[in-house]
């Protein structure tokens, strides 16, 4: 997996330099997380996975850790699968 | 004679709709497939002016209600639905924002949030319940930044531009509204 993913798909999806996104960055406390860009954000998820999220995956998204914990459970199952 | 209610936030008036008083754009939004189309209701239907009187002339605002929500310029952007069941003691809200110029502007957390405090204040009401379609990920992210409870998902309830998607129910306890 690559360093810190979500910080690189929030950084690419709301226009913003990694440097300004942390670890706890998330929907509450990153203003330039509205609702139209949280539609960028789950449609570059599913772009970076080649596929389109489940409806308890998208229900997840909701700040940095919680876009890197969808990543590593998706290498894992496929490691373990 | 039914009781109007008006409810004002930072930057909108949220009012119940009058029958005799309908802005047409209301009714153009209905018959719209883009606004309409993750609704939870049947959006093949054609509405008039007749059918939205009757509509909302039933709205007894006692129990059933729908708001207009309305800039402080009284320009109408979009709506609530509020039915409130006193067996359960369970209220149902939807949104509906017509006006696409208002799509990503955080109205439906402000709009919500007034209506929210309002219920809670005036109904002895334990819980208000909501949803979304799982392909609408705005209204998700609204749900999300409210804190609402994700409490049933809804497999395959209905097909949007051509895909089965879910549905997700959401509830608000007056606890957590409250911060209780």
């Amino acid at each position: 997996m690559e360093n810190n993913i979500g910080i690189e798909i929030l950084a690419l999806s709301l226009n913003l330099d990694a440097s300004e996104i942390q670890n706890n960055s998330g929907i509450n406390n990153l203003p330039e997380w509205d609702s139209l860009n949280h539609i960028k954000i789950v449609l570059a998820i599913e772009e970076k996975l080649e596929r389109n999220l489940t409806t308890e995956e998208i229900i997840d998204i909701s700040d940095v850790n919680s876009i890197n914990k969808l990543f590593i459970e998706v290498v894992y199952d496929e490691e373990y699968k | 004679m039914k009781k109007n209610i008006k409810i004002e936030s930072k930057n909108y008036v949220i009012r119940t709709l009058d029958e005799n008083n309908i802005d047409l754009s209301y009714i153009e939004w209905l018959n719209t497939p883009a606004i309409t189309k993750f609704l939870d209701t049947d959006v093949s239907y054609r509405h008039t002016k007749d059918s939205m009187m009757k509509y909302i002339k039933n709205r007894d605002n006692v129990n059933k209600f729908i708001f207009g929500i309305y800039t402080k310029k009284d320009k109408l952007i979009g709506t609530h639905g509020l039915m409130y069941n006193a067996e359960t003691r369970t209220g149902e809200l939807g949104v509906m924002i017509g006006d696409l110029n208002y799509w990503g502007k955080g109205v439906p957390l402000e709009s919500r949030s007034a209506i929210l405090d309002w219920f809670f204040k005036y109904f002895d009401a334990k819980q208000v319940i909501a949803g979304a379609f799982s392909q609408n990920f705005p209204a998700i992210y609204n749900f999300k930044r409210q804190n609402w409870e994700m409490y049933r998902i809804d497999k395959k309830r209905k097909i949007i531009d051509g895909k089965e998607v879910d549905f997700i129910n959401y509830s608000m306890s007056r606890e957590e509204w409250n911060g209780e």
